[in-house]
């Protein structure tokens, strides 16, 4: 019957052969299969799995894929979702547990923590000062109960780390246990609008433009609408130069490439900076004042003009950093 | 016979690691929001602010604070955690001729599974007009992610597929596939999560009848994030607008978690090629996105599955 099977998933239909697959899986995994039925599947697996890109056809490659994917070892299963916001405090047990899920008392905990390497576009994880989450305790010796409380304080810098529990005692042998966890901020999205913006601001250290543009919502929508009354006000305007708006988790927009200020503003997703150095899709100097006036008609927390020179006009500026800075009030 | 088998295995294990033949193999290191609750049952005075406790011998909660109707009492609840289940998730995606993208996923309860699995779920891209989900005899439905992380570049929903009956759950080491999504996203890494049939099921009366600080310190332990069994897929997550740089950084992200975790070898030919054109890709993107010459290092299973996810989307 099982080489029938295996017969048909190889000439029905595409509906068939999903039929036939769950067949096959449960003869795989549930029944334990006679020799022959062993054999039969054996057979079936000898399907090279790097076939799968040069097959054109649909349900050639639905077939090729799902025999590929059935031999499959399990993932360890991981808290992929947590994640603490920059710059908190969290209290969290470590504990070393026995065989059978009980606490072992007077058993010697300690906890690394470590940055993932490029996560949140820091494409510079070597500079000095890298910042991580920091544990206090971060070692100790586990209570009576088998506990030892600790606190998490995570860093200002968004980014993915993990911890590292390492448990030991005299006569014990523990695994290691690995806790994966993101700090930064979820609320936070990409936020382009390439009708209105020209994408301006990639750094070597922090990537391409696509990863200087994040924001929270509401102040996304009022740069929208400030950027489209100033299109609607100057005609004659095609794209302007969008820059640093926050990075994709949010935290520290180091600037320098050494985890610290300034750019405090760009933490948080609520900051937007427009081009101002007359340079290609530059508000010009003499309409920045207009640009400033609308975010603050939006609701801007602070709307100004930075690394201004006196001297500055349309026709050039002094420091090629000056930009207007818009950004508006945290809206929980 | 197998008795002495595992008695010579022993001795090579601590030949080769030094340790002392008596060593006990112990089961976790963890680290858990509430603590862990004492063996036997008994609270130190330390822990006198502490009402929510992890058991994980019995995989639940323990809920234990002062009863007030009876000084010196305690009440005790307990609560069966949904992560008691090993979800091993495979899929297939393949782009159809109308531009959609059709997805299959199997689910299996794998061998460290204590549970159940009465459902599971699929985060993907929000605002996806063209999203269905499908299974023949379990039942689909959507709504929004319980979960909020960091770098998402939209929203997310989820879909979720539930046995229903209790005969249709699904035990430890079984398997069943024909869970289908069409979809109009291109596939990317995205997490799935799996939840256990639970005895005490812990409920939104229940939550009522407890005390303001016990609540609290339950939500910790009973949140999406600590109480579902979860794992990395592929899944419809970005729309045919969406610029390969993000792509390409979301690829690198979940890689790179991946081979922390330990789900991928960290050192295999395909992940460490892929994570280095990645990288090299986002510090200095190109239009044709990044080179794909690493695809045919895939080895057989979730690595060729995210080979093909990164095909389809980064192509």
């Amino acid at each position: 019957m099982r080489g029938v099977a295996n017969r048909a998933l190889l000439s029905e239909s595409p509906e068939g052969q999903r039929a036939t697959f769950r067949t096959l899986l449960r003869i795989n995994y549930c029944n334990g299969a006679s020799r022959k039925g062993e054999n039969t599947l054996k057979k079936s697996f000898r399907v090279d799995c790097g076939q799968f890109f040069s097959r054109t056809s649909e349900a050639g490659a639905v077939l090729i894929g799902l025999i590929c994917l059935v031999p499959r070892p399990a993932q360890a299963v991981v808290n992929y979702s947590l994640n603490w916001k920059p710059n908190v405090v969290s209290v969290a047990y470590a504990a070393c547990l026995d065989a059978y899920g009980y606490g072992v008392p007077g058993a010697s905990v300690s906890v690394t923590v470590n940055w993932v390497a490029n996560s949140n576009s820091h494409l510079h994880p070597n500079t000095s000062g890298h910042p991580k989450s920091v544990l206090s305790p971060s070692s100790g010796i586990t209570d009576s109960t088998g506990n030892l409380q600790m606190q998490i304080q995570t860093s200002q810098v968004g980014q993915d780390e993990y911890a590292t529990i390492t448990c030991s005692k005299p006569g014990w042998l523990f695994p290691v246990g690995t806790k994966y966890f993101t700090v930064g901020y979820a609320d936070v999205y990409y936020n382009d609008h390439p009708e209105f913006w020209e994408k301006v601001g990639a750094t070597s250290n922090h990537g391409s433009v696509f990863y200087n543009r994040y924001m929270m919502t509401s102040a996304a929508y009022n740069l929208y609408y400030t950027t489209q009354d100033y299109r609607n006000f100057f005609e004659d305007t095609s794209l302007i130069g969008a820059n640093d708006q926050a990075l994709p988790y949010g935290g520290v927009f180091d600037l320098n490439s050494n985890w610290n200020p300034p750019h405090t503003y760009h933490y948080r997703g609520t900051a937007g900076d427009m081009r101002g150095n007359m340079q290609a899709y530059s508000i010009p100097v003499s309409r920045q004042q207009w640009f400033v006036d609308r975010c603050t008609f939006y609701g801007a927390a602070l709307a100004q003009i930075e690394y201004a020179n006196p001297n500055d006009s349309d026709a050039g500026v002094a420091d090629q950093r000056r930009h207007v800075h818009c950004h508006w009030p945290l809206v929980p | 016979m197998k008795t002495l088998v595992s008695i010579i295995l022993a001795l090579i294990l601590a030949a080769a690691t030094g340790l002392p033949v008596s060593a006990q193999v112990a089961g976790r290191a963890i680290i858990s929001p509430v603590p862990i609750y004492p063996r036997e049952g008994k609270i130190p005075e330390a822990w006198k602010d502490n009402f929510v406790f992890l058991d994980p011998a019995a995989g639940e909660v323990v809920v234990s604070y002062p009863d007030e109707q009876q000084p010196g009492m305690r009440v005790t609840l307990r609560f069966g955690r949904h992560d008691q289940v090993d979800p091993v998730i495979g899929s297939v995606v393949v782009r159809q001729s109308g531009g959609l993208y059709h997805y299959e996923y199997t689910v299996r309860n794998g061998a460290r599974a204590r549970l159940e699995i009465k459902l599971w779920s699929l985060v993907v891209g929000s605002q996806d007009s063209q999203l269905t989900g499908a299974h023949p005899t379990w039942r689909t439905s959507s709504a929004a992610s319980p979960f909020s992380r960091p770098g998402s570049i939209r929203p997310e929903v989820v879909v979720t597929w539930s046995a229903g009956a209790r005969n249709m759950h699904l035990p430890k080491g079984l398997a069943i596939g024909g869970f289908r999504v069409v979809s109009s996203y291109k596939p990317g890494l995205t997490l799935a999560y799996a939840q256990a049939a639970v005895e005490s099921e812990y409920t939104e009366a229940a939550a009522r009848t407890l005390p303001p600080a016990v609540a609290e310190q339950l939500s910790r332990i009973m949140s999406p994030d600590w109480d579902t069994a979860q794992v990395m897929t592929v899944g419809p997550k970005f729309t045919t607008g969406d610029p390969k740089e993000l792509i390409a950084m979301d690829f690198h992200r979940g890689l790179s978690q991946l081979a922390v975790t330990g789900a991928l070898k960290a050192d295999s030919p395909f992940v460490s090629s892929a994570i280095s054109a990645l990288i090299s890709h986002m510090q200095s993107p190109g239009s044709a996105g990044p080179p794909l010459d690493f695809l045919e290092k895939a080895a057989p299973g979730l690595e060729t599955e995210v080979a093909v996810a990164m095909k389809l989307s980064l192509q």
